[in-house]
């Protein structure tokens, strides 16, 4: 019988000097608020030296509809190396879908300019592994938007789950739509630390 | 000084013994997003899991849309356009939560502070001998979210060792 010892098992603190300051386990890294339209955004020089990350957010884009998508590229990477599937209710219908051999991960659902005014939509989405040399990455999306009103474009929930088939470390994400995010979008991105870091 | 940690507790409320809801008022406008845990019970006559919020007191006029996808042992289905309702959406829209079943649920409330959007919550929710489901949830204001109420939609109650926790995450300033 294998006996595992946990290294950490009474871990209690990442202090080891005098003066250290424990953060804990998840670190906010970057967060992005827009004041004006963009068309991308993006988080580049992401440290190396956590375990996950974690990306959320609040957006709507400048385009006519009440619902739009979210496009993820890593390390600037627009090569047909991703591809993704979606899981998603919309109004009183359930709906999936997926793709391949695409130049991004093409997730939903954020708001769009013809949903309510002050409508945004949310998403939380992880992507585990980020710095792994011997693994694809793989991203994890769980997002919504509820407009006010009854028209089903403007009631998504959605998951999805998105593959980029390169092995190098994550160290760039781009966010982009089809559109422009608008002013009052925010995007946040924290390190996700492993147990004796 | 220290830094605060990134998830920080606000606030936990464990039932010693049953209530008809859990209310957590006076939230800190410190944070960036807020996320709710739920482990519960239902403890006596069948309901649904719904949220209620507001600024100062809990909101419980019709300002509220939702969207719910679900997953049982023989079925799919998804629901909520329409409105505007009472409450807002935690779990459980079509078939009630059998008394005695276990209720976990988990909340995302991103910007919850801001006073320029409209207020948005995601929700996962985990009923173990019953369903699996998601669902997203607009509460029809700009304003500032500073207490969130989670209530059973009929004479239910939350069980006796029931636990609700509210954590506040901060974003990178």
């Amino acid at each position: 019988m294998t006996v595992i010892t946990l290294k950490n098992k009474n871990y209690q603190s990442t202090l080891t000097a005098p003066f250290d300051i424990d953060l804990g386990g998840m670190i906010p890294l970057s967060t992005t608020t827009l004041s004006s339209t963009a068309s991308t955004v993006t988080f580049s020089d992401i440290p190396q030296h956590y375990e996950h990350l974690h990306i959320r957010g609040i957006a709507r884009t400048d385009r006519s509809l009440q619902n739009d998508i979210l496009r993820w590229k890593f390390n600037s990477d627009t090569a047909a190396n991703y591809s993704v599937h979606t899981f998603n209710g919309m109004g009183s219908t359930v709906e999936s879908g997926g793709s391949t051999s695409q130049g991004y991960i093409q997730s939903y659902i954020i708001g769009a300019n013809t949903a309510t005014s002050n409508v945004f939509g949310m998403f939380v989405a992880d992507i585990l592994d980020y710095r792994n040399i011997n693994k694809y990455k793989t991203l994890r999306q769980f997002a919504g938007i509820r407009d006010t009103g009854s028209n089903s474009n403007g009631a998504v929930i959605s998951l999805s789950s998105g593959l980029w088939m390169s092995t190098s470390a994550i160290t760039r994400i781009d966010l982009t739509s089809i559109g422009n995010y608008m002013s009052g979008s925010s995007f946040e991105l924290y390190g996700i630390k492993r147990a004796g870091a | 000084m220290p830094l605060p940690s990134t998830m920080t507790p606000i606030a936990t409320s464990y039932l010693a013994s049953a209530a008809s809801s859990v209310t957590f008022s006076n939230i800190p406008q410190t944070y960036s997003d807020l996320y709710l845990v739920c482990s519960t019970k239902a403890a006596s006559a069948n309901g649904s899991f719904l949220c209620r919020v507001g600024n100062g007191s809990v909101d419980t006029g019709s300002n509220y849309y939702f969207n719910v996808l679900e997953a049982t042992s023989s079925v799919i289905r998804a629901a909520g356009a329409g409105g505007p309702e009472t409450f807002g959406f935690l779990t459980g829209f079509w078939a009630m939560i059998t008394s005695g079943n276990d209720v976990f649920v988990t909340s995302h409330f991103n910007n919850y502070s801001s006073t320029s959007q409209l207020k948005t919550w995601l929700s996962r929710g985990n009923i173990p001998s019953q369903w699996t489901d998601m669902s997203v949830s607009t509460w029809n204001s700009t304003s500032a979210i500073n207490v969130i109420s989670i209530v059973w939609n009929t004479s239910s109650t939350l069980a006796a060792g029931s636990t609700v926790s509210l954590y506040g995450i901060k974003a990178a300033s």
